[in-house]
C-alpha cells in the first residue's frame, strides 16, 4: 500500500486533497517499486496536484542519481587490484616530496661497466630493428645510481636497468622498488633482483619516467630518453 | 558514521594526504562508471580491466595537478572512452573484423552522456545528503549509496535505533532532502530567470510630468 499522510501547511494542501502521497511513495514509484492500482492512484493524484507533481519530479531525480542498474559491476579481483594501486608515491605532489634522479653525462654514467657486461648476453638474443641503436643513460639520486638501457624489440622496446647503491654496493634491498610510468603502460612497478637488475620490460614507446622508491624517500627522473611527444 | 568525504573536493584533499580510505571511497563512487565505458564499447572483460586500471593510473598521476574536483566524472568518462577507443583501434589493426561495421557501433562520447549525467547527479545528491541533519546523512547514505542496500535489521543495528523507528526516520529524512533538492533546483532556475531583469520586482518606471505647453 502506498504510504500517505495528512497535509500540513504544505502547498499540496491547497490543492484540496485530504491525503497526499509521501516523498517515500514518490521515490518508490520513481524506482519502479510501485505498480498496478497503487501506481495508477499516484499518477491520478499527481495529475491534479501541482505540489505533488513537483515532489514526483524530485523523486525521479533522486532515483536517477542512485540508479546503478545499467552500470557494469567491477569484478572483485579487479577491485582488489585497484585498491592496491594506491600508494603514497603515486599520489604525492610532484616535486614536493620527491628527490630528483639527475642524468649523468655519458662519460661517467657507465664507469662501473657491470651493467653493460651483465646484459650483453640478453641483448644478443633480442630482435633488434635495423637502424635503431641502443639507448642508454644513467641517473643519480640520493645515494643511488640508476642505469637504464633501451633495446629495440620488434615494433617496441625492451627496457632493462640496474640500481646501484653507492653506500650498499648494490646489495639487495627489499624496500627498493622501481615505478615505471609511460603513456601506454600506465604505472608499472618492478622490483630489482638481488644484484639490482630489473627488466626486460616491454614498452610500446620508449618514453618513460622512472621513480626509485627507497625506504625513506622517492627519487623521480625526468621523462626519458627524451621529452614525450604526447604530453 | 557520517561519510567523511561528502563531496569530491573533500575526497581529493584526502587522497592528496595519502588517505587509503579515500581511495576506497573513490573506487566505490566511480569504479562502475569507469568500467562501464569500455564494456559498453564492446571490449571484453580483460581489455576493459586494462582500460580501467590505466584510467586509475592516469588519475593518480594527475591528482597533484587536479584543480577542479567537480570535473572528475567527466574526466574519468572521457579518459576511459579515449583509452578504450585506442585499444579497439589497436585490435582492429592487428585483427581486422569480418564485418567492418561491427567495430564502428559505438564511437561517440555522446553515447556516454547518460552515464556522465548520472554520475554528476550522484555527486550532487551525495553532497546534499551530507548536509542534512540528525541521522539522515547516515541513513540516506546507506540507502542510496551502499550496494546492496542493507536489510532493515542491519540498518537499525548500524544506526543504533529500534527497527520500528526506521520508517518514520526515513520519511523525515526524505522530506528534508526533497526540501533541499527543491531549493537547489529552484536556485538554478532563479539564477537563469533573473539575469535579464534589471529592476527589482515591483519597481515602476519614474513617470515624467508632462511639460506644460508654453
Amino acid at each position: 500500500m502506498t504510504p500517505t499522510r495528512p497535509p500540513k501547511k504544505s502547498a499540496a494542501a491547497a490543492a484540496g486533497d485530504s491525503l497526499h502521497p509521501t516523498a517515500d511513495a514518490w521515490l518508490a514509484q520513481a524506482q519502479g517499486r510501485v505498480s498496478g492500482r497503487a501506481g495508477t492512484a499516484l499518477d491520478q493524484h499527481r495529475a491534479r496536484c501541482k505540489a505533488c507533481h513537483a515532489q514526483a519530479l524530485l523523486a525521479a531525480r533522486v532515483a536517477r542519481a542512485v540508479d546503478r542498474t545499467d552500470l557494469e559491476p567491477v569484478p572483485a579481483s579487479l577491485r582488489r587490484a585497484a585498491e592496491r594501486m594506491f600508494s603514497p608515491v603515486a599520489s604525492a605532489p610532484a616535486h614536493a616530496t620527491f628527490g630528483r634522479l639527475r642524468l649523468i653525462p655519458p662519460a661517467h654514467g657507465f664507469a662501473a661497466g657491470a651493467f653493460a657486461g651483465a646484459f650483453a648476453g640478453a641483448f644478443a638474443g633480442g630482435v633488434r630493428r635495423a637502424g635503431e641503436a641502443l639507448r642508454r643513460c644513467a641517473l643519480e639520486g640520493g645515494s643511488w645510481r640508476l642505469e637504464l638501457e633501451w633495446t629495440p624489440y620488434d615494433r617496441a622496446w625492451h627496457l632493462r636497468g640496474r640500481v646501484v647503491g653507492a653506500d650498499v654496493g648494490g646489495a639487495a634491498s627489499p624496500s627498493r622498488t622501481i615505478v615505471l610510468e609511460g603513456a601506454e603502460i600506465g604505472s608499472r612497478r618492478v622490483r630489482p633482483g638481488p644484484r639490482g637488475f630489473f627488466g626486460p620490460v616491454l614498452l610500446p614507446s620508449p618514453e618513460v619516467r622512472v621513480t626509485l622508491q627507497d625506504a625513506d624517500r622517492s627519487f623521480r627522473s625526468p621523462w626519458l630518453p627524451r621529452a614525450p611527444r604526447r604530453r | 558514521m557520517r561519510d567523511p568525504f561528502p563531496d569530491d573536493a573533500a575526497l581529493v584533499a584526502a587522497l592528496r594526504d595519502d588517505d587509503r580510505e579515500a581511495w576506497r571511497a573513490f573506487l566505490d563512487r566511480y569504479e562502475r562508471l569507469i568500467y562501464s565505458v569500455p564494456r559498453r564499447m564492446g571490449l571484453d572483460a580483460d581489455d576493459a580491466a586494462d582500460v580501467f586500471q590505466d584510467v586509475l593510473a592516469a588519475f593518480l598521476r594527475g591528482l597533484p595537478r587536479l584543480r577542479e574536483p567537480r570535473t572528475i566524472p567527466k574526466w574519468l568518462t572521457r579518459t576511459a572512452f579515449r583509452l578504450a577507443r585506442e585499444r579497439r583501434m589497436r585490435h582492429r589493426r592487428e585483427q581486422p573484423p569480418d564485418d567492418p561495421l561491427s567495430l564502428e557501433r559505438v564511437a561517440d562520447p555522446a553515447d556516454f552522456a547518460d552515464l556522465l549525467a548520472r554520475a554528476e547527479d550522484g555527486a550532487r545528491l551525495r553532497a546534499l545528503v551530507a548536509g542534512l541533519t540528525g541521522r539522515c546523512p547516515e541513513l540516506l547514505d546507506l540507502l542510496f549509496f551502499v550496494d546492496p542496500v542493507p536489510a532493515y535489521g542491519d540498518l537499525a543495528r548500524r544506526l543504533g535505533v529500534p527497527i520500528g523507528s526506521l520508517g518514520p526516520t526515513r520519511q523525515r529524512c526524505l522530506d528534508q532532502l526533497f526540501v533541499r533538492l527543491g531549493a537547489d533546483s529552484t536556485a538554478g532556475r532563479i539564477r537563469s530567470a533573473t539575469r535579464p531583469t534589471l529592476k527589482p520586482e515591483g519597481a515602476t518606471a519614474p513617470t515624467r510630468k508632462p511639460r506644460r505647453p508654453r
